[in-house]
């Protein structure tokens, strides 16, 4: 069959993409579950674990029987929250490489210009003009740990910040980026200034080592507090309604945490709780990482 | 009880080192941080950039536009300036030049009249003397017929002639 030369260009229409980016999203969506769930189920063994008549379920690592390697509900939320950041990263890339710099931006990429800029200023206010290039790390920081955080107000499984090895983590992670500045910019002197007064050269060496523990504890234990209380409201209003029920109707009711959210002072307590405190822990850590890497990099 | 349950799992979870956890936070901080970096801050940054320099751009070309207005109009005011001066000039050398000529037809014309009347005056002078000879050209001869018929014989032609000229002169004199 022949075709005319002066055959028209074929331009997809907006709608079309939409949909079919949506249709990417998803697939890939399904596609990393998958992935997901042949690598949990070729490395980890399932096995219901009876203590005090109680049944557990668990997944334990094939070929060690240590706790250690024990499969807990945190690590799922970690794979949520990276794909789902991942997936919100390469809708921001798109739209940074399809908008026009000259035209006023609005919704996410405001959002994003706003973020990136102010973490840019915030990073150069605290560790100067040298140390630019980190900001990065401070808006992964700030980004991952929001995100962790508020993961709690979805209700499927705990925040990952509740869990110390994820805290301990990022605590471990400063440690290690406030030696290697220190050594970068002062050399040996680094250590040196441990040691300045001989007499409190332990204290110094404690404070330091202190530091990554400090910093972990301190995100750990005020989010696993957070979810705590939270569950205690949850299992107190879950109660009473189930004595309420089963008083009334004469049934088994085993469903009363279902109405907590409904009632008016429960999503106030999830505002402090899971939105407010998760803010300040994370400016409280991204603060505290900054101050640390500035002074050991002066 | 339930609520005790649920809460030392939590705990149980969170509290005690767990490699699993550890690695997976590890290897999810690496990929978060290097497309964070590769697909949201470098871009931005470009972005912003682009950005910027536009507007630093356009201001200088501002400020270098309004330089060479400025210096525009000063030639212009200048070339205006000399412009009228110019015309001035012009307007002057006109009206000295329309003095002039003015001025020499003026006397052209006065010259002309005079000529005019000193040419008439000469020519009355000659008709003047013209008609006086011819009168006494016709005195002569009207005196000649007449003392032809007083005589009425041939006389002396010249002597006769000069005789009455002679007369004539004397009566013209007179």
């Amino acid at each position: 069959m022949q075709y005319s030369n002066d055959s028209k260009v074929i331009i997809p229409k907006r709608s079309s993409s939409l949909i079919l980016s949506i249709a990417a999203i998803v697939a890939g969506f399904f596609i990393v579950v998958t992935l997901i769930g042949i690598i949990v189920s070729s490395l980890f063994n399932y096995e219901e674990v009876t203590i005090n008549n109680e049944t557990k379920m668990m997944f334990h690592l094939k070929w060690v029987e240590s706790d250690a390697f024990v499969l807990v509900p945190h690590v799922i939320s970690i794979i949520i929250i990276v794909v789902f950041l991942l997936l919100l990263m390469i809708i921001i890339n798109v739209k940074i490489k399809k908008s026009d710099p000259f035209v006023k931006p609005k919704g996410l990429l405001l959002l994003v210009e706003i973020f990136v800029s102010s973490i840019d200023n915030f990073t150069v206010e605290m560790l100067g003009e040298k140390l630019k290039s980190f900001a990065p790390y401070i808006g992964y920081l700030a980004i991952y740990l929001f995100a962790a955080n508020v993961f709690g107000l979805i209700g499927f499984t705990p925040p990952p910040t509740a869990n110390l090895s994820v805290t301990l983590t990022f605590g471990l992670t400063t440690f290690i980026l406030i030696r290697y500045y220190g050594i970068k910019y002062n050399g040996w002197g680094h250590f040196k200034s441990l040691f300045q007064p001989i007499l409190l050269s332990p204290i110094n060496i404690i404070g330091e080592l202190a530091i990554p523990f400090s910093l972990s504890l301190r995100l750990f234990g005020n989010i696993l507090s957070g979810v705590i209380i939270m569950a205690l409201i949850y299992g107190g209003i879950g109660l009473g309604f189930n004595t309420l029920l089963t008083n009334v109707f004469q049934t088994n009711a085993e469903f009363g945490e279902i109405f907590a959210p409904f009632l008016g002072f429960v999503p106030l307590i999830h505002i402090y709780f899971d939105l407010f405190s998760a803010l300040i822990q994370t400016f409280v850590f991204i603060l505290l990482t900054a101050v640390f890497i500035s002074n050991a990099s002066e | 009880m339930d609520i005790s349950k649920r809460l030392s799992d939590l705990v149980q979870g969170g509290l005690f080192p767990n490699i699993i956890t550890f690695l997976t936070q590890i290897i999810s901080t690496l990929i978060l941080f290097y497309f964070l970096k590769r697909l949201v801050w470098k871009p931005m940054q470009e972005f912003l950039a682009k950005r910027s320099d536009a507007i630093v751009g356009e201001l200088e070309g501002a400020k270098k536009a309004h330089l060479e207005a400025e210096s525009m109009k000063l030639k212009y005011e200048n070339d205006l300036k000399s412009a009228q001066d110019k015309a001035g000039m012009i307007l002057e050398n006109a009206r000295v030049q329309a003095l002039e000529t003015k001025e020499g037809i003026i006397s052209e014309a006065q010259r002309e009249a005079e000529y005019k009347i000193e040419k008439a005056n000469k020519q009355i002078l000659l008709e003047k003397s013209k008609v006086e000879q011819e009168l006494k050209n016709q005195a002569i001869d009207i005196a000649f017929s007449a003392a032809e018929k007083l005589v009425n014989e041939n006389i002396d032609d010249d002597k006769n002639r000069r005789l009455i000229d002679k007369f004539i002169t004397e009566v013209g004199e007179q």
